[in-house]
């Protein structure tokens, strides 16, 4: 008899022993958390988007002309981690060059017309309209020729060259929107493998 | 002999022009804006690994950086002097917020500090709180227990007494 109630005294020591090292535990937890470097384990991306010029996913520039203003949304959410250095460079290429690889994160070959820059806080996002107008078009023979593009007020030298789809009965040019993130480690941009585009088709 | 000093020559005329293409990058103002830009950025990641609030530094490199775009859409228009101008207002810019990011990393470091140390004080209070109240607690539990021990004991003793 003795002996079970010595047990059992041993076994509530052990028990209130316990509750200290949960209550100390709780505490240093609580208290002290906020200053330990823990592991953040959540998905690390950004988002890319384009929206037409009601700023919604629709309604989109497709049939245009020479000397016509069109206006676009694009806008890049932060969900990095940390704060971000982005650059947005606007392409314009046709059906047959190749858009960027998402394997190898290699950006698409036709020359960057023009750069957005943005500096973008954790859980934030930016998000600017385009403004864009074909000034130069030339047609000739299955070919159409873009030669001069204003963006944005300014007007950039371009040169894309668009056979005549006969599938899709229309002179194709994708406007390209590739996002591109600074590493501070190597100190430059990198192509950050995330693109939109709206594709083009230019009309007598 | 003379093909040797005819290449030493060369290689000492060109000192001066390899000197002067070396410098050129800092002499560009476009260049320098960019280069003004970058360290911000870097100087707010690092104000932000802090723990700094920097979302006014960021809003501010987005001004520096429209203000660089401006710049090169003058420049491709042919306004060089404008241009060179939005450029150099970049970098002011961009060296102001470098400065504010150094003062907020500084800012942000000493109240982590203050925070730290708050916290530890908490911390030790409760540690020893609990260390305490527990020993008392166990000591007084220690008694009720063992009195009501001696009491069933002694009041079973005399049950079984035949």
């Amino acid at each position: 008899m003795l002996k079970l109630v010595k047990m059992s005294l041993e076994t509530c020591r052990v028990l209130f022993i316990v509750s200290c090292l949960a209550i100390i535990l709780l505490s240093t937890l609580g208290l002290l958390g906020p200053f330990l470097p823990l592991p953040r384990s959540a998905e690390r991306f950004s988002e890319l988007w384009i929206l037409g010029p009601g700023h919604k996913a629709e309604d989109y520039p497709f049939n245009i002309r020479a000397s016509e203003p069109q206006q676009v949304y694009v806008g890049v959410r932060n969900h990095l981690g940390a704060s971000a250095y982005y650059a947005l460079r606007v392409r314009l290429r046709t059906q047959g060059e190749p858009l960027p690889n998402q394997t190898t994160t290699e950006p698409s070959p036709p020359p960057s017309l023009y750069e957005f820059r943005a500096f973008v806080a954790q859980n934030d996002e930016w998000e600017t309209p385009v403004s864009f107008e074909v000034t130069d078009v030339e047609f000739s023979a299955g070919v159409c020729v873009v030669k001069g593009l204003r963006l944005n007020g300014g007007t950039l030298p371009v040169r894309s060259v668009s056979s005549w789809d006969p599938d899709r009965r229309g002179f194709y040019h994708e406007l390209c929107f590739e996002l591109w993130l600074y590493n501070s480690t190597s100190g430059s941009f990198e192509y950050h493998n995330r693109f939109v585009g709206i594709w083009l088709n230019m009309t007598h | 002999m003379r093909a040797g000093s005819l290449c030493l020559f060369l290689a000492l005329a060109a000192l001066p022009l390899a000197s002067v293409a070396a410098a050129r990058p800092s002499d560009d103002p476009f260049a320098r804006a960019e280069q003004a830009l970058v360290s911000a950025y870097n100087a707010v990641r690092q104000a932000e690994d802090a723990g700094a609030d920097i979302s006014p530094a960021l809003t501010e490199l987005n001004d520096a950086a429209s203000s660089l775009a401006l710049a090169q859409a003058l420049y491709r228009e042919g306004r060089s002097a404008e241009a060179v101008e939005a450029a150099d207002r970049t970098s002011t810019l961009a060296s102001k917020v470098t400065e504010d990011a150094s003062w907020l990393r500084e800012r942000a470091t000493a109240k982590a500090a203050e925070l730290l140390t708050l916290a530890l004080i908490e911390w030790a209070a409760i540690v020893s709180a609990t260390v305490l109240l527990g020993h008392l607690a166990w000591g007084w539990f220690a008694r009720w227990y063992h009195s009501r021990l001696l009491g069933m004991v002694v009041a079973e003793a005399g049950q079984d007494e035949p």
